[in-house]
């Protein structure tokens, strides 16, 4: 009798210890704690690069900075890199904020450490027509243009905060150009502004290291970090675009460069002279229809080379009527328009056509391997598509991607996106998610601290 | 010191009944059906010989030497954990939809305890019949997890609810039965009748595609990722009766060996209630402006869709749930009066369940026509294999102990945290009993180890866009507890 029940105190035993570790509450990890940055979104001065430009575009542009958590621009010891992304056609500061959620993406692999924290920086480069392209267009003169110095508050509300402001001019002379300097602004100005408000690595800075005991600094040590490794440039498209050409020609500022969706090989856009036939409905040799063309956000053939044309053939105020121009201001106002690089019969203008190519960065690449293969070895590349782009960019980052492996410039080839379900890769559907893989390629090229 | 035993037992279930733990077999069965049988692995249709023959063989009942009233409570307690890994696109272009992945995530630790009761007469008069009803959970699950928030960019502005994929099923078998010894001590048979009644809570984040079509041209908008999938928190709740029967033979060879086959027929359960649909709207001033830049009524309409906020509606829902027909036979070996050798192959026909459909009728949260919602199950048969063994100690002391094998019916195409029967299961049991005069004090604890898995691929079986299992990794172990007390007279 009484071993069975000693047989059984056991069992009770063992399954009361069952019983104990089968019930213990489980803790779930805390959620992901998110920092978050700041995305400010202001008007910074009037840039000298778009002083008078014919067109009318605007001459004080907004910049957006993106300020990674914790950023406080009283500490001066703390620098940060920057990333210049640049936006697509018809965009502007706002554009990777607003659409593609830049704050909450970097916000998000910032607190986990996916990426460092850096600033990033989204300059306005739109235009009337839709984008810049990131070019300087032509100088058509030289003329007196009065532009804002500051502005001066004139009155301040209860709470002391400015209510009414004048603007304070002055008048200087300028190129006058056809619709702005997209690309110096970008390099120069934006840069300037940006490095100027914000603790970036701008270069050497001098760490004081003892003070006086009112505070003054007594002894400083000069610290040198190259400005060049914490710059980085990138864009989407137009803005793809614009950063490559731009890290080309000033490999000096920026350490690596990126490209989603971007127009890189100008000669595959000759293939689309019969879009901008078909989309406004005319047939090839319609004069009528081919001076009637104009651009709309419906047409956005035709829109992209009126575009394309008033960056890179914007037609000379010295020259009259030509077969290939298309005005873009009353007639009273002369000849203010862009030429097209084909005429009513679709034929190319190889005069025309060759200015565009000249601000392609293939051809660029083609033709003076020397300098361009070598900023590009200097920089470090990442080129994505998404592989049902409506406008055959994958076409062009293949052509860009041959360029480079024929110039013998190491990189990787380009990430090609592919769709899920019915949404398809095109040219904008998944820049949320490859914002991601930008943001890593370019943090992955800053030097660790 | 029997005495002492008795409270040591007595706190032991009381333990277990506060605490405990419980058990899932096949699909969202329960593993059985009273102490001792479950203490038996399952292995009790050769034997059958308490009231719960009930649900294992009924044919057993009519072996009841005495009238016999049973209560017994069932604790469950679920130790799931699943890691998600759920990305769409492929290759380079795997994007995250919100699913919370690279954590292991645990549902909520709850115990479910229900009692089941059975009360079995042998009938005055009529030699060798005995008949009454049991009650008894014959399904159930419980589990809440929270997986999922919209994913970064989708800056919904109403907060997302922690809880977003619960089941809670509880199938209560109210079954009359009666058995007759139609042989004297030789052969039996007993049959069933099933009355089902069910309590389902369904909830699942949708993820389905926003396909939005341009107010002012018609054509498709493409929208950027995230903005291209809409999430609606989808809960249905409802409740009704399925109604079914079972029956079955013992047959005795000799006072040694004896064999039994039960089968217990399919039941649709109809259940009628609502699903609350929240729409949670993406916030994108991009997209907002761009529309409200167009200037059209309709564009400015339009424009809504991007401010955030959230949207409701809660459609009548139908929903038939499919419970599996089963068929099995055991045999029990007595070789002596001390020992019981017994052991069981049953067949679970859980291919009956497809698919769970939501027949919605109402309105959706952007005011179309409701569709219904399809959860695709595709479950397999399943073969389950049972062995467990009694020794009596004493007059007073029994002790059981069981085992089982039972593979998972749910193929990798259609696993989810929903119904994470995980993997195949081994089942491990010790128990025994009491007997105090007219009473009988049994108690089992039960132990399933279910076999990892992994799921790698999102698949769609039914071809409608939507995947419908959930990739990462499972892990589940189950405990479980049984106290049961009977009375004979």
């Amino acid at each position: 009798m009484i071993p069975a029940f000693k047989k059984l105190g056991i069992l009770v035993l063992v399954t009361g210890l069952l019983l104990f570790f089968g019930c213990s509450e489980r803790e779930n990890p805390a959620g992901p704690q998110i920092s978050e940055g700041l995305d400010y979104t202001g008007s910074f001065y009037d840039s000298v690069s778009f002083w008078g430009n014919l067109s009318g575009d605007l001459t004080q542009r907004n910049i957006g900075v993106y300020t990674p958590p914790g950023y406080d621009p009283t500490n001066t010891n703390a620098r940060y890199p920057t990333l210049y992304l640049l936006h697509g056609f018809w965009g502007n500061e706002r554009y990777f904020l607003d659409y593609f959620s830049l704050k909450e993406i970097a916000d998000e692999m910032i607190s986990r450490g996916e990426i460092k924290p850096m600033l990033i920086v989204t300059p306005d480069a739109s235009s009337k027509l839709g984008g810049g392209f990131y070019t300087d267009s032509d100088s058509m003169m030289t003329a007196a243009v009065e532009y804002t110095v500051y502005y001066e508050y004139t009155g301040y509300d209860s709470m002391g905060n400015p209510a009414g402001s004048t603007a304070v001019k002055d008048t200087a002379y300028a190129e006058l150009t056809f619709t702005g300097e997209y690309e110096t602004y970008i390099w120069r100005d934006v840069i300037e502004q940006v490095e100027a408000a914000y603790t970036v690595y701008d270069g050497p800075w001098w760490e004081y290291t003892s003070f006086d005991n009112l505070g003054q600094p007594l002894d400083s040590v000069q610290h040198t970090r190259p400005a060049r490794d914490y710059r980085a440039t990138g864009g989407h498209s137009m803005g793809g675009y614009g950063a490559m050409k731009i890290a080309m020609r000033h490999p000096d500022l920026f350490t690596s460069v990126s490209a989603m969706s971007a127009p890189l090989a100008f000669n595959l856009l000759i293939e689309h002279i019969p879009d901008v036939y078909s989309e406004n409905g005319i047939t090839v040799g319609d004069s009528v229809g081919y001076y009637a063309l104009s651009p709309s956000q419906a047409k956005p053939w035709t829109t992209l080379f009126f575009s394309m044309g008033a960056a890179f053939s914007p037609h000379s105020l010295s020259e009259l009527d030509t077969t290939y121009f298309h005005r873009l201001a009353p007639a009273d106002q002369g000849f203010v328009g862009v030429d097209f690089p084909f005429d009513p019969d679709g034929d190319t203008s190889s005069t025309i056509w060759n200015k565009w190519l000249s601000e392609d960065v293939t051809t660029m690449l083609d033709t003076n391997p020397t300098r361009f293969a070598a900023a590009l070895d200097s920089l470090e590349i990442y080129i994505d598509c998404g592989a049902d782009d409506q406008f055959e960019m994958n076409l062009h980052a293949e052509a860009f991607d041959a360029a480079l492996t024929s110039a013998g410039v190491e990189h990787d080839s380009p990430a090609y996106y592919s769709g899920y379900g019915n949404l398809p890769a095109n040219n904008f559907n998944y820049i949320a998610d490859r914002l991601r893989a930008v943001l890593k390629f370019h943090s992955g090229n800053f030097p660790d601290e | 010191m029997l005495r002492k035993m008795t409270v040591l037992l007595w706190l032991l279930s009381f333990l277990s009944f506060l605490l405990a733990a419980s058990s899932l077999a096949g699909g969202f069965a329960t593993s059985g059906v009273g102490s001792k049988a479950v203490g038996m692995g399952g292995a009790f249709r050769g034997l059958a010989d308490d009231w719960s023959a009930v649900y294992w063989n009924p044919a057993g009942l009519a072996q009841l030497e005495s009238s016999v009233v049973n209560i017994t409570v069932m604790a469950t307690s679920h130790r799931g954990e699943y890691t998600p890994n759920i990305k769409l696109g492929e290759g380079s272009s795997l994007y995250e939809i919100g699913f919370k992945n690279g954590t292991r995530w645990f549902h909520k630790d709850e115990i479910s305890v229900f009692p089941n009761a059975g009360g079995f007469l042998k009938l005055p008069g009529v030699k060798g019949m005995t008949a009454g009803v049991g009650v008894s959970l014959n399904h159930d699950l419980n589990f809440r997890w929270d997986l999922f928030d919209p994913p970064v960019g989708y800056k919904n502005t109403v907060e997302y609810p922690e809880v977003d994929h619960s089941t809670r099923l509880r199938v209560i078998d109210f079954h009359p039965s009666v058995a007759k010894e139609v042989v004297e001590n030789k052969l039996f048979f007993g049959a069933g009748f099933s009355a089902q009644y069910c309590e389902m809570d369904l909830r699942k984040t949708e993820i389905t595609p926003n396909l939005q079509l341009d107010p002012t041209t018609g054509d498709t908008i493409w929208l950027p990722r995230p903005l291209d999938h809409l999430y609606t928190d989808v809960a249905f709740e409802g409740k009704g009766w399925g109604y079914g029967f079972n029956a079955g033979l013992l047959f005795k060879l000799n006072p040694k060996f004896q064999i039994g086959v039960s089968y217990r027929s399919g039941t649709t359960v109809k259940l009628e209630g609502d699903t609350k649909l929240d729409l949670y709207l993406p916030q994108n001033a991009g997209m907002e402006q761009y529309f409200l830049d167009r200037g059209t009524a309709e564009d400015t309409s339009f424009a809504e869709l991007f401010k955030g906020g959230l949207l409701s509606t809660r459609p009548d829902a139908e929903l038939d749930l499919k419970l599996p027909a089963d068929v099995g036979v055991g045999i029990a070996y007595i070789p002596n009066d001390k020992l019981t050798l017994t052991a069981d192959v049953s067949f679970t026909q859980w291919d009956q369940l497809e698919l769970l459909e939501l027949e919605l009728e109402g309105m959706t949260p952007v005011g179309d026509s409701a569709e219904n919602i399809t959860i695709v199950t595709n479950w397999e048969n399943t073969v389950r294999f049972s062995a467990g063994l009694q020794y009596v100690f004493n007059e007073t002391v029994t002790l059981r102990g069981g085992y089982y094998y039972d593979p998972s019916p749910v193929p990798d195409e259609t696993l989810s945290p929903l119904f994470p029967d995980v993997g195949d299961k081994n089942s491990f049991n010790l128990g025994g009993s009491m007997f105090l005069g007219d009473y009988e004090v049994s108690y089992n604890f039960e132990y399933i180890s279910f076999w990892d898995r992994d799921i790698d691929t999102l698949s769609d079986p039914n071809g409608d866009g939507l995947f419908d299992n959930y990739t990462g990794s499972y892990k589940m172990n189950s405990f479980s507890s049984l106290f049961s007390l009977t009375y004979r007279f």
